[in-house]
């Protein structure tokens, strides 16, 4: 496909003409008297993913015939998604406010291990620190007057060490949030948004759901999503140290538009290519895969909080401290079983 | 009135190769200064985006924003800045296509090149840029700085200076 959007009822071949419905089905073969006796234009269709499960509007697909079922993948995560979509007055998204797309020299899993890693936010992330040890204040000056995140948040490595990662199989795992709560936030858009879900779902479920439960979830391999930071994220490898990233903002259908251009504008700072977060973050991935071409050193430590796993009953998870490394060796695990299963 | 086309260019050009000139020697700071107090600086993800409220936008700043960008190039562990950038800015083509004399507001539109180079790497940005200024003395303040990169929403590598 050559246009990255648009309308069309077949796709045509721009070489000989052959062309399919949106289905992928061969509809039309030019001068079809020079086919071979025994040709069947239905030997010919498109290739399809051998299996695509949806869930919530999401659709996931597989280029393999066998490993885990759908539910058995994405069961667990079922729930972080969940925490995502439920926050729509309409209990619907829309990915359809344009996308970043960003690359960088590195391997996909860099960025894979960074989603759920907190260790490294102090440090990634200083020269979005002034110093007084407080972030930048993402306050919006928008003439839509949307104000999205408080200011004056606290992310020196003390305040991070409160923090929870949990893991449940698969390679996926998720972070906790302590310091972003929007049951606090207050701004004209988020007040009328908070009105707006309450009316939909009733005040009671309106509080449960704006509860900070969740930061970044990763739905292993390729997938992260982030609720109170709104975006899905999707990781595509391009070769074994270059990866290509995009990440969509969302609306929240049902939310006030000026919520959410206030997401969108605060998207740009953090995970454009050009953003203030982000970019200390790929030069950071740039780097390491520099330092892996090193035959020198034959490490790469994964162990913090090793043995410091406990079981979340509640959660039906096993949880450890966000600034351990539980969440990486999840990944790890994950990826070994699946490369084992390929080979 | 004169019409947009009765406008010399000159002085335009002149203020927009200063603009340049200030992002080339990393003097943030000074370019930011020419922002008008309500002043946009907009490099939109998309070919004619319409607006920076519905859709991502590589930037989208206001003053509150740019100081806090460059707060943060002017930090001394800001990774994706050590080595800096070197930057080359070619500027030309200014064309006044608005103008209201009697408010001493222009729009006046540009091509420009930017050659960046870092930690052994080169790379081209081009486009069209847009400024809509705002007379101010002897020269312009900036009500909004809109470049539309001719790759605009291709996948890029990290950019940390304004274009
Ligand atoms: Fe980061």
């Amino acid at each position: 496909m050559n246009e990255r959007k648009g309308h069309a009822e077949r796709l045509i071949c721009c070489y000989h003409g052959w062309n399919y419905d949106t289905d992928g089905k061969l509809m039309g073969v030019p001068v079809p008297e020079g086919c071979c006796d025994g040709f069947d234009r239905a030997d010919f269709n498109l290739a399809r993913a051998p299996r695509v499960g949806e869930y919530r509007g999401f659709v996931f697909a597989s280029l393999s015939a066998h490993g885990a079922s759908f539910e058995d993948h994405i069961g667990p995560m079922k729930g972080n998604i969940d925490d995502l979509v439920d926050r729509a007055p309409d209990g619907a998204l829309a990915l359809d406010a344009g996308m970043h797309r960003y690359v960088f020299s590195g391997n996909w899993k860099l960025q894979v291990e960074n989603v759920l890693d907190s260790y490294h936010v102090p440090f990634g992330h200083a020269s979005t620190v002034n110093k007084a040890g407080v972030q930048f204040a993402r306050r919006e000056g928008d003439r839509k007057g949307a104000e999205v995140i408080e200011t004056g948040k606290q992310q020196t490595a003390s305040t991070w060490k409160d923090r929870k990662s949990f893991t449940v199989g698969n390679g996926h795992g998720w972070t906790s949030n302590t310091t972003l709560d929007d049951s606090k936030r207050s701004s004209a858009a988020f007040d009328e948004y908070k009105r707006a879900l309450a009316a939909k779902v009733g005040a009671d479920r309106a509080a449960e759901i704006l509860k900070p439960r969740l930061h970044n979830s990763l739905i292993y391999p390729n997938m992260s999503i982030m609720g109170l930071n709104i975006h899905v994220r999707v990781i595509k490898p391009l070769a074994v140290d270059r990866t290509e990233v995009t990440i969509y903002p969302i609306r929240l259908l049902g939310a006030p538009e000026s919520m959410n251009s206030g997401n969108i504008r605060l998207l740009n700072v953090t995970h454009s290519a050009a953003s203030f977060v982000q970019t200390d973050d790929l030069e950071s991935f740039v780097r390491t895969q520099k330092g892996l071409h090193s035959q020198q050193t034959d490490w790469v430590d994964i162990s913090r909080g090793l043995g410091a796993e406990e079981p979340d009953r509640e959660l039906n998870a096993t949880r450890g401290l966000a600034t351990h490394e539980m969440v990486v060796r999840a990944q790890y695990r994950a990826w070994v079983g699946y490369m084992r299963e390929a080979a | 009135m004169a019409t947009a086309a009765d406008i010399d260019a000159a002085p335009f050009e002149r203020f927009l190769i200063l603009e340049a000139s200030l992002l080339d020697t990393r003097r943030f700071r000074e370019w930011m200064g020419l922002f008008a107090e309500d002043g946009t600086y907009w490099v939109p993800a998309l070919p004619d985006q319409e607006d920076p409220f519905g859709q991502a936008s590589l930037f989208y700043d206001d003053r509150d924003l740019m100081k806090t960008r460059i707060d943060r190039l002017e930090h001394p562990r800001i990774h994706v800045q050590t080595p800096p950038s070197r930057t080359a800015h070619l500027v030309g083509n200014a064309i006044v296509e608005e103008a209201d004399e009697a408010k001493g507001e222009y729009l006046v539109g540009s091509t420009f090149i930017m050659v960046e180079y870092r930690d052994d790497q080169q790379r081209v940005f081009a486009g069209h840029q847009r400024h809509r200024l705002r007379r101010d003395g002897a020269s312009f303040l900036i009500v909004q700085k809109r470049v539309d990169l001719i790759n605009c929403d291709s996948a890029f590598e990290a950019m940390a200076v304004p274009i």
